[in-house]
């Protein structure tokens, strides 16, 4: 299975590429830095999803399809470099950021609610995911099941208890 | 056109509202509004394709039957004749190298009913004396977004198909994952969620012999809601150096000629002292030892905790280094499931699902 989502790759038009670039980048940039946190990487993501569907657009099933395809291969690929740094981490030393502590601090003076950020942050990937696409991306369950290959009854459960352990780490905050 | 989805009309929970809050200023804080998007070097190898001619699969079909034809009549003419087949140009000049520990039939996963095909040629490839049937060829393959996720990855396949890849596995550039279609943790989607309901079946499971070495082999069918079948099997050597045989287009025909490759290549031998690269079970026992603790576990097969089935009553024990592990990383409890991940050295990455 490669990477990309290629279920969705058969014979059928292509679709405009650059233009969808134009029109999209930022949302799935968006997209790609509320599940790995950092936009270099988002950005590198984003990049590599479009680069992929470019080279594949004449496989598309239906240029309407290239949407769905760009967030699975950004959903897939902020995946695979969270687990790449999880493994970099074991092996680079950590080094004290000077940078985080202002970034901090311009996050909590744009109005970031920070403590939910983190508290989203301690849960595992799959339920960042589900929640990140229904409550970012504004997603139906059909469609986050099909941009992560689970079934909706998955996807229900998954963001079922991924809101009560936000729940229970914010303190039953509301 | 795009097609928003309509908020939901029922009150939200509060929670529901502030992380939706949330996410939004994070978003928008991060990527603002005034960044655009950085200009982008198109591949100039990925210009679009010109549709095919409608009058071209049916040519190639014609000229394939004449081939065929031409080749049984030749077969035939040699055989009555009693004259020796001259050897084709990408033949050994060696018979086909047996593997050292050839699989039984009964560990084989099933094939088709067809005579075994004849070794028309060896390669090696990535390490691996590739032994190919009749009328296999190995083709550059081309991946979306230029590179495979697992490792170096060649294309096999009869004629200009390719439906079988062969990848020397890196499991630091993507875990390996044997239950998963692609041998490497992912998401895999056959299908498209809008044609209706679809369905997953692991048909079959079973550790067999992949060129001497030991290999997880599974065949899954997808089923679609639009009802399009894709078969996918693969055989995972998950132990270093790990490899992966596999096919997103499965059909018999294609059971059967991995069955030759897995039977007829060499594979170089396991690294000795290698630590599996993915194993999953349900804890049997832990015990504190050195600089972390040992596990032992009950393999289990099967994606998805809640399908995995544990027929096999032997346990595999493993040394977790908490130095090793992601700092936080879990401790299971006996009883619970887990998953492993390892560099081929060290366990990396523990993950209980569900927990």
């Amino acid at each position: 299975m490669i990477a990309t989502p290629t279920a969705s790759l058969v014979d059928r038009t292509a679709p405009d590429v650059p233009a969808l670039y134009a029109a999209h980048w930022r949302s799935l940039v968006r997209l790609a830095v509320l599940l790995v946190d950092d936009v270099p990487t988002a950005e590198d993501t984003v990049q590599d999803a479009f680069i992929s569907l470019y080279r594949n657009q004449a496989r598309l099933r239906a240029p309407e399809a290239a949407l769905a395809y760009l967030r699975q291969a950004v959903v897939n690929g902020c995946r695979s470099r969270l687990r790449h740094r999880a493994v970099v981490r074991k092996t680079v030393p950590v080094v004290a950021d000077d940078s985080t502590g202002a970034q901090q601090d311009a996050f909590d003076a744009v109005g970031v609610d920070t403590e939910m950020i983190a508290a989203l942050r301690t849960l595992p990937p799959r339920m960042q995911e589900v929640l990140v696409l229904r409550y970012w991306s504004d997603l139906s369950e059909a469609q986050i099941a099909h941009t992560l290959g689970i079934s909706t009854g998955s996807v229900k459960s998954t963001a079922h208890r991924g809101l009560e352990k936000l729940r229970s780490t914010l303190g039953g905050a509301r | 056109m795009t097609i928003r989805q309509i908020p939901p009309t029922v009150a939200e929970d509060p929670l529901e509202t502030r992380l939706r809050a949330a996410l939004r200023a994070q978003a928008t804080q991060s990527v603002p509004d005034p960044r655009y998007p950085p200009l982008i070097e198109w591949p100039e190898s990925a210009t679009r394709r010109a549709p095919r001619p409608p009058w071209l699969m049916p040519l190639v079909a014609a000229a394939s039957v004449v081939a065929i034809t031409a080749g049984i009549v030749a077969m035939q003419t040699w055989g009555r004749t009693g004259a020796q087949a001259p050897a084709a140009s990408t033949a050994p000049s060696v018979a086909p190298p047996s593997p050292p520990s050839a699989p039984s039939a009964s560990t084989l996963p099933t094939g088709t009913s067809a005579s075994t095909p004849a070794t028309t040629a060896v390669h090696q490839l990535l390490g691996v004396r590739v032994a190919l049937p009749t009328g296999w060829v190995v083709k550059d393959l081309v991946l979306p977004g230029g590179g495979s996720p697992i490792g170096t990855t060649v294309c096999l396949g009869p004629g200009a198909e390719c439906v079988v890849t062969l990848a020397r596995l890196e499991p630091t550039r993507n875990p390996v994952d044997v239950e998963t279609e692609g041998g490497y943790l992912s998401n895999p989607a056959y299908c498209d969620a809008a044609d209706g309901p679809q369905k997953r079946v692991l048909n079959e499971a079973a550790d067999v012999a992949l060129g001497g070495r030991t290999a997880d082999y599974r065949f899954w069918t997808w089923t679609c809601g639009d009802r399009k079948v894709h078969d996918i099997a693969q055989y995972v050597v998950a132990a270093p150096v790990g490899y992966i045989l596999s096919s997103e287009k499965a059909d018999a025909g294609t059971r059967a000629a991995m069955t030759f490759i897995a039977a007829n290549s060499v594979l170089p031998p396991a690294e000795p002292g290698g630590v599996r690269l993915y194993d999953q079970g349900l804890v049997r026992s832990i015990v504190a030892a050195g600089d972390g603790y040992d596990l032992s576990i009950d393999r289990t097969v099967g994606s998805s905790v809640n399908e995995w089935t544990n027929s096999n009553p032997a346990t595999y024990a493993y040394h977790l280094s908490t130095s090793a592990l992601p700092q936080g990383a879990p401790v299971p409890a006996k009883g619970s499931p887990v998953q492993l991940f390892s560099d081929g050295v060290k366990v990396t990455q523990l993950v209980i699902p569900g927990g």
